[in-house]
């Protein structure tokens, strides 16, 4: 909690910018989810005292800003959760470990111990070899939208190539791509459910269940259906978290948004 | 020590058997483990094709919220998340000061030395709670032959010490079947891109616990599970969590277990 600021802390810098905010108006923010959250510490003294963490103050600058160009807090809400990072995560480009890839001395196993290389397009040494000759083409290629992440190749692996986090990375920088697999819309679905509810709910679709969509539109409703011994059952999807606001908001200042 | 159990998605749909044979496992011994309050999925496969934070967020959340203590898991992708998470940030600084920030948004923060990620397997296989399980269990003298099946995540990268699973099944009066394939993979999330390549690769897996005389194929992943169940062959051992067989040995009825009627 190294920097963390009390209330009175951060009053009084907004004072010395010329603000003036009063306790009760900033614990009211915190309320409204405008602000983040206090922690609690115990005083040497014996009381207990909040802090807010320094980003606090920041946000705070901007609500009054919002505020002065006349928006309504409900507006500043919206805005603030609408709001990218400053630093967006720069787009990685190239695949950090160039050389563990050049170590690739093309023995093959990786396709071979592969439980599900029938399924690629290429084996994991080939896309390797690709990426290596020629990065844009490795894009068009199936195998990283495949690959399971067992870690097989890489158990296996006498160069100890990274080829789990290669293949990692093949999926991240062409996420946005044109559309080479039906896992792409897997994924799709999996987040926005995620940033629905912050549980997961897709399993169903992925296993020839069924989900079933029963209300469309700003009411989705989703179920899913699951055979058992006593006929099919109808599953509703798991609660959400209590506070999904700032979870979705943690999650896109991570770098992830819902679509 | 604080106790918690993370129950993840699946306990919520799909897994709600291993949910309650899990549970009812921890009433059965006695231990007293809370299920994490406002626990957040994992992040699963998908994390995979996100920036790291992301997956690191998702995983740490739930970290943060044990605030201390250790986090009991099952589901062994739940587990390769949550552990990498652990790793990770206990090495890289720079990432924990960024996660730590954005947990502060709601209230929360992460100390990686004061929470510890724990698989079930390694959890029962700790010698208070093994005693505490040989002593429950009911002897019956027919010790039914079961399968052990990690999959991939319990075995690779953050792989468990050898052997839990075929010490529970043991101790807890099971025949263990010597399985050559335990590490082996189940195929995933294949099933996604309806490939044919998953029905083999179940077939294979079935086929080999079979031949080594299993009456049942113990797992502990619901993925594992689901895929071997729908994608398997309808002949030969049945696959069933590894709770659910201990449950079974300390004479917990079936429903408790989310076993239904006939299905043993």
């Amino acid at each position: 909690m190294e920097g963390w600021l009390s209330i009175e802390e951060i009053l009084s810098s907004l004072a010395a910018r010329g603000h003036r905010v009063s306790r009760r108006t900033f614990l009211y923010y915190v309320q409204l989810g405008l602000l983040p959250k206090g922690r609690r510490r115990g005083q040497p003294s014996g009381g207990v005292k909040f802090f807010y963490p320094p980003s606090a103050l920041e946000r705070l600058l901007k609500i009054l800003e919002l505020k002065q160009k006349g928006l309504r807090l409900k507006e500043i809400r919206e805005v603030l959760q609408e709001e990218r990072p400053e630093s967006e995560p720069s787009r990685e480009k190239a695949f950090p470990e160039r050389e563990a890839l050049e170590r690739c001395s093309l023995c093959g196993i990786c396709g071979g111990i592969c439980p599900v290389y029938e399924e690629m397009e290429e084996p994991p040494w080939q896309v390797v070899r690709i990426y290596l000759e020629s990065p844009e083409r490795a894009a068009e290629i199936n195998t990283p939208w495949i690959c399971i992440g067992c870690y097989l190749c890489e158990e296996r692996c006498p160069e100890e190539v990274p080829l789990v986090s290669f293949m990692n990375f093949l999926r991240r920088i062409n996420r946005e791509g044109p559309r080479i697999s039906p896992a792409q819309e897997w994924s799709r679905l999996f987040w926005n459910l995620l940033f629905e509810r912050g549980r997961s709910f897709d399993f169903g679709a992925v296993h020839a269940y069924q989900i079933s969509l029963l209300r469309e539109g700003p009411e989705r409703k989703l179920a899913l259906k699951i055979r058992g011994a006593e006929g099919v059952r109808q599953v509703s999807p798991p609660s959400p978290l209590k506070n999904l606001r700032v979870f979705r908001r943690m999650l896109s200042l991570a770098g992830r948004s819902s679509r | 020590m604080r106790l918690f159990y993370y129950p993840g998605c699946a306990s919520q749909h799909l897994a709600r058997d291993l949910h309650q044979a899990v549970e009812a496992l921890f009433s059965a011994l006695e231990l007293e483990i809370a299920p994490l309050e406002d626990w957040n999925c994992c992040g699963a496969r998908e994390v995979a094709g996100e920036s790291p934070l992301v997956g690191l967020l998702l995983a740490a959340r739930n970290l943060a919220l044990v605030q201390e203590g250790r986090l009991i898991v099952t589901c062994s992708l739940c587990y390769h998340n949550l552990k990498l998470a652990e790793k990770e940030l206990s090495r890289d600084r720079e990432s924990l000061r960024q996660l730590n920030d954005l947990l502060a948004e709601e209230g929360l923060s992460y100390s990686p030395d004061s929470v510890r990620v724990s698989h079930l397997l390694e959890f029962l296989c700790e010698k208070d709670n093994l005693s505490r399980l040989v002593s429950e269990v009911k002897r019956s003298g027919l010790r039914t032959p079961v399968a052990p099946f990690y999959g991939c995540f319990l075995s690779r990268p953050f792989g468990l010490e050898a052997g839990l699973m075929e010490k529970l099944l043991d101790l807890s009066g099971f025949g263990v079947a010597a399985n050559p394939l335990k590490h082996h993979c189940c195929g995933g999330h294949l099933p996604r891109t309806d490939s044919p390549v998953i029905k083999e690769l179940c077939g294979r897996l079935i086929y080999s616990a079979g031949r080594a005389g299993a009456r049942f194929l113990g797992v502990c992943c619901p993925v594992c599970r689901l895929n071997l169940e729908l994608y398997g062959p309808e002949e030969g051992p049945r696959v069933l969590y590894v709770p659910q067989l201990l449950g079974l040995k300390l004479g917990l009825p079936p429903a408790a277990l989310g076993l239904e009627d006939g299905e043993l």
